[in-house]
């Protein structure tokens, strides 16, 4: 990427220069930046400074030559050198401020482009420059269970039993730690309510390199049921719920009705992907009379390589071992084995193409802008023709006009800049209204303007000045001096109209890469949308309830208590249908388990047959919209003693049963052994969000299978929101000491669900249609200076007969064939770049016609309307006015 | 062409670099790099600068082209020119040095 970059910097050097010497030069930038891989800063600092060194030589290689070596420039020499420079950027000053309009527009312009670039950037930098924020961050891997053919899975979550035994055997880690996420009731701190809670292996934050800001992490004992109630707190939860309380390590906290003692509280700078986890407590997988299961997979599974141990070499071993694993457990474990991935890349690379797309649409919108501050220059150089042809006669050298033209372009830039600095700072406190408030381990909302951006505002400026400057300033400083001094400008010279035609289809190439990215993702986003859910989002309020075990202790209690709250919330007024399930489509967390189908035997080599098992209660269905589509729903008649049964989806049917009637067949769950009646299908429900598949799901009855968390649905006739008063009022009614969970509105949880997909499209969109709009201007400005330029030609030719139409044809034409030649360059090259960027996309391909139609469409007409203006007013010109000016 | 070797100095660091990196054998612009970067402790060199510096350094006489080994890389050596200078160079340091240790800003041994 850079060293492409440097590669077309090298185009400001001389051609020969350039031929002999530019692949070494490339060379030479390459490794050295090679050398500096692991040191982000300095490495920019050298890009910077190495760009600004190409920029220089070539400005210095078209100058005669000066003695090279002799210090020539004593100390009078030098402040000489100052003064021209203050001189040079006093005058830049005074012509801003003769042409305040264009000014104004070129200095918005840039502050804009500048500014969305900084604040884009600083996302790109703290997400993606940053190294993760753990002690020796690259040695830092996640370890997955990884499934052969025919299932092939590459990362699947692992179970309790294969974790303790890769900890006990493993040889390329210096700790492994296992990472499972739950929820819990906290009581006695004020309201009781429901919390995320992580549920870690005791090394867990050894291996992340964390240590406790205050008390301790946890020890080997901590896994030990009876000395497992230790509980670790962030540091916000310290400062929201004990007030930064110093005494606070040894203070005991009621979750789900048992005292937890307090061993620790996280750095402040502790970050999680899950930044909502604030409570960290033990995992015990070794159980008394429960052996560990290999069957469930519930676990996330951290590791620290061993120093100079690389990751292809844990793959390795880890390899072995799973095949091992595999030997002594064939039938839980056949198929599987173990799969190493950097944690970098776990949490970094699911984010990567979307803010490297993002970062790409806004960096073009600079483009665009840098192309028409150069036109704005040109033009204004163009009627200052004479002026530096005069200069030029009385002896100004051409590095003189040279320097005088960059000290305008960059005086320009360097304000814009700062403005820009502005931009940035508002477009900071902006991004968490339309960014996910937490990107892989960045807190959106946390990020501020420091020293990299400053410097990175300040780089861009300077190269952008540089970029748009040079062009106009190499253009205006071969005056013709006979020519320029005599005409003043009339007839603006053949070769700086072909520059200007350059201008307008870059201007129009750039605009369709973003016009095409924005488009494409845009049709992504409304194909996600059209997907089906498999059940209806509107006027539905989703909460949830865990009940305590210490307060509930048996299961027909727990039972018992929830049904009580269905029957009350459904009573409430306004609610027309109520169900609940245990884990709702779309709110994450998921499970599966293996299925036993009666009189089916498995086949060597046939996958086993795996379902997602779903609890749910009668109304479930029906409050969710989800429909029957064969056999019946469940009815309060599914008790807990009556026959047990079951209700499949349409998934698990084309998978499992795709040339049967899987009506009254009878199944069992992996681990019991009760035998359960299908009695019904429903439709796929989308579980993981749009863009995923439905799973094959098997739904039980609550009666049957009775949990103590649900998540309860009401249905209602107005606004969901306003259930929530009657909800808290019933639930407290029933029980104070039980929380009820946040309340949400259905069609919330889905729109969180695309939240990703909806920033990536507002971004990307919104990049788009200010390119379009600012190539608009461009061509505009350039157009209309055409125009005013051929007056007279415009005149001589109105004499001679030519129709105003002609005159209006003339321009539209020749206005529009420039657009259809940066149109297609823009086309192929988007298209292009979308394909490499196919991950970003559902459901619509990189060639998409219809985008790319539209894309072409809309460009044509911003055009033809920004043609249009001044070729009416080149239309109305008075000849005989025109010939005699 | 100078016309006096002396008209030249003092030199910049990088042209003297150059010139005592060339002295014991003929070398590419890679590799003359290296062999600086190696005796300045891996000081950044911006390339544009550097071959820039290399053509002025043809220009006045101080290196010329050397048969080439590699036919992709362009070969430098120093001229007689170049020799003098450098040595001219290294004799004005020396004098330099002398005259900070006289004055007691370096031990006499460095």
């Amino acid at each position: 990427m850079m060293d492409v970059l440097y590669r077309l910097l090298l185009l400001a050097l001389p051609a020969d220069l350039r031929r002999d010497v530019g692949a070494d030069m490339a060379q030479l930038f390459r490794d050295q930046c090679d050398a500096l891989a692991g040191r982000p800063l300095e490495r920019a600092g050298f890009v910077l400074s190495a760009a600004g060194d190409v920029m220089a030589q070539g400005v210095a290689a078209r100058l005669p030559r000066r003695r090279q070596f002799v210090v020539a420039e004593g100390p009078t020499a030098r402040s000489l050198a100052m003064s021209t420079v203050r001189s040079d950027v006093r005058h830049a000053v005074r012509l801003l401020l003769r042409y305040p309009t264009m000014s104004i527009l070129a200095l918005a312009t840039l502050a804009l482009g500048i500014g969305a670039n900084t604040a884009i950037f600083s996302v790109v930098d703290a997400v993606l420059l940053r190294q993760l924020p753990y002690n020796e961050p690259d040695q830092l891997v996640m370890v997955w269970e990884q499934r052969r053919a025919p299932e092939n899975v590459l990362k699947n979550a692992v179970s309790a039993a294969d974790f303790l035994d890769w900890r006990q055997r493993q040889e390329p880690f210096v700790a492994v730690a296992a990472f499972t996420g739950a929820s819990a009731t906290l009581t006695g701190q004020g309201e009781p309510r429901t919390m995320g809670v992580a549920a870690v292996s005791w090394q867990f934050f050894d291996i992340l390199g964390v240590v406790p800001a205050r008390g301790r992490a946890f020890q080997p004992e901590n896994e030990v049921i009876g000395r497992h109630r230790v509980l670790i707190i962030t540091d916000s939860f310290w400062r929201r719920v004990f007030a930064a309380d110093a005494g606070v390590i040894g203070r005991k906290v009621d979750l789900n009705g048992n005292a937890w003692e307090i061993v620790g509280v996280l750095p402040p700078d502790f970050r999680y992907r899950d930044q909502s986890l604030d409570l960290w407590v033990p995992l015990t997988l070794d159980l008394p009379n429960e052996p560990p299961s290999r069957v469930s997979h519930n676990y996330e599974v951290f590791a620290r390589m061993k120093p100079g141990v690389t990751l292809d070499q844990a793959r390795a071993a880890m390899d072995r071992l799973g095949k091992q694993l595999e030997e002594e457990n064939p039938q839980a474990n056949r198929g599987h084995s173990a799969w190493v991935t950097s944690m970098r890349e776990e949490f970094v690379g699911p984010v990567r193409e979307s803010l490297a797309a993002i970062f790409g649409a806004v960096g073009l919108v600079l483009l665009i802008a840098c192309v028409n501050v150069a036109s704005l220059i040109l033009t204004r150089a163009a009627s200052r023709r004479r002026e530096m042809g005069i200069r030029a006669a009385l002896g100004a050298s051409r590095l003189r006009l040279i320097t005088q033209s960059l000290a305008e372009s960059l005086t320009l830039s360097v304000a814009g800049g700062v403005l820009g600095l502005g931009v940035a700072f508002l477009a900071l406190q902006a991004l968490p209204l339309v960014l996910p408030e937490q990107v892989s381990v960045v807190d959106i909302g946390s990020l501020s303007l420091d020293l990299r951006m400053l410097l990175f505002a300040l780089g861009l400026s300077l190269v952008t000045g540089v970029l748009f400057g040079l062009l106009p300033a190499l253009a205006v400083s071969r005056p013709d001096v006979v020519d320029a001094v005599n005409q003043g400008g009339r007839g603006a010279a053949g070769v700086r109209r072909r520059v200007r035609r350059g201008l307008v289809i870059g201007e129009v190439m750039l605009a369709t890469l973003a016009l095409v990215g924005g488009g494409l993702v845009l049709r992504s986003f409304a194909a996600l949308l059209s997907q089906p859910l498999g059940f209806a989002a509107d006027h539905r309020l989703t909460t949830s309830i865990v009940v305590p075990a210490s307060r509930y202790p048996t299961p027909d209690q727990r039972r018992v208590l929830l049904e009580d709250i269905e029957a009350r919330l459904g009573a409430l007024p306004g609610v027309t249908s109520i169900g609940a399930v245990n884990l709702l489509p779309l709110g994450g967390g998921d499970s599966r388990t293996g299925i036993g189908i009666e009189g089916r035997e498995r086949k060597e080599g046939e996958p086993p047959t795996r379902m997602h098992p779903r609890i749910v209660t009668p109304g479930y269905f029906r409050t969710m919209g989800i429909r029957v589509l064969r056999g019946r729903d469940f009815t309060p008649a599914d008790a807990a003693a009556a026959e047990p049964v079951v209700v499949i989806s349409d998934a698990s049917v084309r998978r499992y049963f795709p040339n049967e009637d899987p009506l009254n067949r009878r199944v069992q769950f992996g681990g019991d052994n009760i035998q359960r009646t299908i009695v019904g299908v429903v439709d796929d429900v989308r579980h993981w969000g749009l863009a995923t598949p439905a799973n094959p799901m098997i739904y039980t009855p609550q009666a049957q299978t009775s949990r103590n968390f649900l998540t309860f649905v009401l249905k209602t006739t107005g606004d969901p929101a306003a259930l929530a008063g009657g909800v808290r009022a019933v639930i407290a009614e029933i029980d104070p000491l039980l929380p009820a969970g946040e309340l949400r509105p259905l069609d919330e949880v889905v729109s969180r669900s695309v939240r990703s997909q909806r920033a990536l499209m507002i971004l990307m969109g919104a990049f788009g249609v200010v390119g379009l709009l600012l190539a608009a201007i461009g061509i505009y400005g350039v157009m209309a200076q055409l125009v005013a330029v051929r007056t007279h030609e415009i005149g001589v030719r109105m004499t001679l007969g030519a129709r105003p139409a002609d005159i209006l044809g003339h321009f539209l034409v020749d206005g529009l064939w420039q657009t259809a030649v940066g149109i297609i360059l823009g086309l192929a090259a988007g298209a292009y770049l979308m394909t490499l960027a196919q991950k970003l996309l559902f459901g619509v391909k990189p060639w998409d016609p219809m985008t790319l139609a539209a894309v072409c469409g809309l460009l044509l007409i911003a055009s033809l309307a920004a043609c249009l203006i001044p070729a009416r007013r080149a239309m109305r010109i008075d000849p005989v006015q025109a010939i005699r000016q | 062409m100078a016309s006096d070797p002396r008209n030249l100095l003092p030199l910049k660091p990088l042209v003297f670099q150059v010139l005592l990196a060339l002295s014991d054998s003929p070398r590419h612009g890679w590799s003359l790099v290296r062999e600086i970067q190696r005796h300045t402790g891996g000081e950044k060199i911006l390339p544009a600068n550097f071959y820039r510096t290399l053509r002025a350094m043809l220009a006045d006489g101080l290196i010329e082209d050397a048969p080439r080994a590699d036919p992709a890389r362009r070969d430098f050596r120093l001229t007689a020119l170049g020799r003098t200078v450098a040595r001219l160079e290294a004799g004005r340091l020396y004098l330099l040095m002398n005259d900070a240790r006289t004055r007691r800003l370096l031990r006499k041994e460095p």
